[in-house]
């Protein structure tokens, strides 16, 4: 019994994990630049595919096919903030919305197009490796995605902490006005903001594509549940996304054996619900006044 | 915006409307039957976002409600269909009001707001999918119509049928919008819209007055759910309570153009038969997806180029309605 | 009698007291002034008395009924309109439609608000630009039009927060000559000023805050030659002169 559920919580936390890169990813867009990126999930089946044909074409494992991801939805997400996204950041939330929605159904309506509906699956040996740590075993694939996602999560914190362009970025979300005042190019900053959440969607897409069958229409899932996180977790908090993602995997995992799988979400929407009545800034968020 | 000269065209629109059956094949009728439906959604949504000013994305919790409400009670309790359209209203209102007051008492806007409208519709499309009474994932069917119907009662008909009980559901909509619109309480809506706390100042009961949005916006939303369940004969949560019907309700009044009577009407007009086209499209040539692409691209157009709606410059060429 | 009257008026944010203890009332029928350097929480007493900022202490009292926390759209139901310092106009709608908001308060159909509403706008002088557009005046007219929005809603105490900040003697002379008319006819007025000419021209009864606490009270010359009044302003030591417009 114990081992059961103690295998159910590891594999809620590993997911977790990934769950939080997702989330910092919609955290750097949504809780830096406030822009309401409903694409998000999208961004994430995108890097799927690419773990997907990756595989297909070179049999390349998904912690190689995540760097790929990550610099197609870089670019992908660079070009579209500066080119298109930037004239929004002013607009009223509603437009963004409808802006975002509209890239998340061409998206999913080019997915459907180019590789039809059905779902597909990477079927490798990789799939049923198994690390056991005494009662507890750890599968491979989770684990490695698990592993990278904190590496990456990590790696992202110490930038925007530590690095002048990072502070910068912070700056100008916070001052718009500002920061042009004293020279820092808010559309470049802008452009390279969305850059980087975008690439943490799509990394987390591959890492993630060889846990689940990837079909077009994920994008709306995973959309909703980047959300509950980074709500969750804390507007623009770092920690909060960490911690949020952890809470959702575990919660989603316990609830799917204890309860049914199809009632995992119920725990999160419930959740969300909660924290936008109660407690809107999150766990961590600070309270805007 | 209920100037004579609009009131002529809207009475002389209508005639010629009525005479469709007589004039236009079956096939045609079904699509404009599904254009009345989505200008009333797309109207009753409006009355949420253009006029009260809040985002609501999870529109298909009353439209859903509604739904079930009148397949419910045609199925378990064999009532005539005439008593659910009253009772998909104040099922529909009732969700409404309460979506609508929790979030304002606890002073929920924007984005939150309208992540807090896809919670709900999302907490009932699971609920229900659970809910064995109402047939669950596997759907509620109605009776199959017997030869003896009698469309009057049952409310359920041939295409012909279908298309005028829309338009006047449609016609019933308009008028009851353009009436609140111009009265009291459209003033205060377009108060509240404009500058929340400054309208409190001078009086306006903001959070009523959003409370009657919200629910008047959602009856009227669950009324045209309980047709589309008549249409349709049978029902699946995924289908009438999920994220993607909530974005179909909402492209409408978003094309057309918020804020207005005539938008959301000319938004359904442009985007339904470019859902039919795109389906059969798609199906000739086996492409799905495709009906996705569309509507994500007439989107991307109508919010890079014409944010606020195809009717705006529309109304303006032909000249109706005040100059802003 | 008092038609208004704050005792113990005490607001806190976290960290920062903007008002503190605050007593004072205002006379049915008067006009009385609100004045003290910037930060000294005259527009913070206007909120809390409003209802647009709840109390973290104190008591509000108007017509001798206890309204401390009630919400803004009661306290005008009530009989207290206000003002904004920025103005508000609702810029979507037409002048005469943003009169007729706060006419609705009183009216019950549409037609007479509308009707209430440009008597209101001919009164102080706006009638003319009854169908423009509120985003298209200029400053001057967007004040009457602030001004017009709280009088339709037929109010006992008018509360104005610094109404002739940004306009020309002249203009502010106007809209002085329009707040006398009103007061004649009975309405009491509350204002928060900077513009001393105004004040001393209009006031009966002056309120002086400084650092969210009350210093003085009392009719024009007191207030004028109080050394407390004069240190605030002016730092200690320097003995000044306020002379009323003849």
């Amino acid at each position: 019994m114990l081992e059961f559920y103690g295998n159910v919580i590891v594999g809620g936390l590993l997911l977790g994990a990934v769950y939080a890169l997702l989330a910092t990813g919609l955290n750097v867009i949504f809780g830096v630049m406030r822009m309401v990126n409903f694409a998000h999930g999208e961004m994430v089946v995108v890097g799927m595919y690419v773990g997907y044909g990756l595989w297909a074409w070179t049999g390349a494992p998904a912690l190689v096919a995540a760097p790929v991801a990550a610099l197609l939805l870089f670019a992908m997400g660079y070009l579209f903030q500066r080119f298109v996204a930037n004239r929004f950041v002013e607009a009223p939330q509603h437009m963004q919305f409808i802006l975002y929605i509209a890239i998340a159904l061409i998206i999913t309506g080019l997915h459907a197009v180019f590789f039809g509906p059905d779902p597909r699956g990477i079927q490798s040996a990789a799939s049923f490796e198994v690390y056991q740590l005494g009662m507890i075993r750890f599968d491979a694939v989770r684990t490695q995605a698990a592993v990278a996602s904190l590496v990456l999560i990590a790696a992202l914190w110490a930038w925007f902490r530590y690095s002048l362009t990072g502070k910068a970025i912070e700056a100008a979300a916070e001052n718009r006005v500002g920061g042009q005042a004293i020279g820092i190019r808010i559309p470049h900053l802008f452009a390279l903001t969305s850059g980087l959440g975008f690439a943490c969607a799509g990394a987390a897409g591959a890492l993630v594509a060889p846990m689940f069958d990837v079909q077009p229409y994920l994008g709306g899932e995973f959309t909703l549940v980047a959300f509950i996180i980074v709500i969750v977790g804390g507007l623009a908090s770092l920690p909060g996304a960490l911690v949020g993602g952890l809470l959702i995997g575990l919660a989603e995992a316990l609830a799917a054996t204890v309860v049914a799988p199809s009632m995992k979400a119920l725990f999160s929407y419930g959740l969300l619900v909660l924290v936008i009545l109660l407690r809107p800034q999150g766990l961590f968020g600070k309270v805007e006044v | 915006m209920l100037n004579m000269r609009s009131v002529r065209m809207v009475v002389l629109l209508l005639a010629v409307l009525f005479a469709g059956p007589w004039l236009l094949d079956d096939f045609i009728l079904s699509v404009l039957t599904l254009v009345f439906l989505f200008a009333s959604v797309g109207l009753a949504w409006n009355l949420m976002m253009g006029y009260a000013g809040q985002l609501s994305l999870g529109h298909a919790l009353h439209f859903g409600a509604g739904a079930y409400a009148m397949g419910l009670l045609i199925t378990k309790l064999g009532v005539s269909a005439w008593f659910g359209l009253p009772l998909a209203f104040a099922v529909g209102a009732l969700f409404g009001a309460l979506v609508g007051a929790l979030g304002f008492r606890f002073a929920v806007r924007g984005v939150y707001f309208a992540l807090l409208t896809i919670a709900f519709a999302e907490l009932a499309r699971i609920l229900v999918e659970h809910w064995a009474f109402a047939g669950g994932n596997g759907g509620l069917f109605l009776p199959a119509l017997t030869p003896d119907n009698r469309p009057l009662l049952s409310l359920r008909g041939d295409s012909g049928f279908f298309y005028h009980a829309l338009l006047i559901t449609l016609a019933v909509i308009w008028l009851a919008c353009a009436l609140l619109v111009r009265g009291r309480i459209g003033y205060y809506w377009r108060a509240v819209r404009e500058d929340e706390d400054a309208a409190r100042a001078i009086g306006v009961p903001a959070t009523r007055v959003k409370v009657l949005a919200a629910a008047l916006s959602a009856g009227f939303t669950g009324v045209c759910g309980a047709w589309y369940a008549l249409i349709q004969g049978s029902l699946f949560p995924d289908s009438v309570l999920g994220m993607r019907m909530s974005i179909d309700l909402i492209i409408a009044p978003i094309v057309g153009g918020l804020g207005t009577l005539f938008g959301p009407i000319l938004g359904a007009i442009v985007i339904q038969p470019l859902n039919e086209l795109s389906k059969d499209f798609a199906q000739e040539f086996s492409i799905s997806g495709l009906k996705l692409i569309v509507y994500g691209a007439v989107l991307l157009v109508i919010v890079l180029f014409a944010p606020h709606g195809i009717w705006p410059p529309l109304a303006r060429w032909l000249r109706i309605g005040r100059q802003k | 009698m008092s038609l208004l009257e704050v005792r113990g008026l005490t607001k806190v944010y976290s960290g920062l007291t903007a008002v503190s203890g605050v007593d004072f009332s205002v006379r049915d029928g008067s006009i009385t002034a609100l004045i003290g350097p910037n930060g000294a929480g005259k527009t913070t007493c206007f909120n809390l008395i409003a209802g647009a900022t709840r109390c973290t202490a104190g008591r509000v009292m108007f017509d001798a009924q206890d309204i401390t926390g009630m919400a803004p759209e009661q306290a005008c139901e009530r009989g207290i309109a206000r003002t904004f310092q920025i103005v508000r106009p609702l810029t979507g709608m037409s002048v005469l439609e943003n009169v007729v908001v706060g006419a609705l308060l009183r009216e019950h159909s549409v037609a007479a608000a509308e009707r209430q509403a440009m008597a209101v706008l001919e009164r102080i002088g706006l009638g003319a630009k009854a169908h423009s557009s509120a985003s298209a005046l200029a400053l001057p007219e967007r004040k009457l039009l602030e001004l017009a929005k709280a009088l339709a809603t037929r109010p006992r105490l008018l509360m104005l927060d610094e109404v002739m900040a940004g306009l020309r003697p002249t203009e502010a002379d106007g809209i002085a000559q329009v707040l006398r008319d009103l007061n004649a006819d009975g309405l009491t007025i509350l204002l928060i000023e900077h513009v001393m000419r105004v004040v001393m021209a209009l006031a009966q009864t002056i309120v002086v805050l400084h650092h969210g606490e009350k210093i003085a009270e009392g009719g024009p010359e007191r207030i004028v030659n109080d050394p407390k009044v004069i240190e605030c302003y002016f730092g200690a030591g320097i003995p000044a002169t306020m002379e009323p417009v003849p």
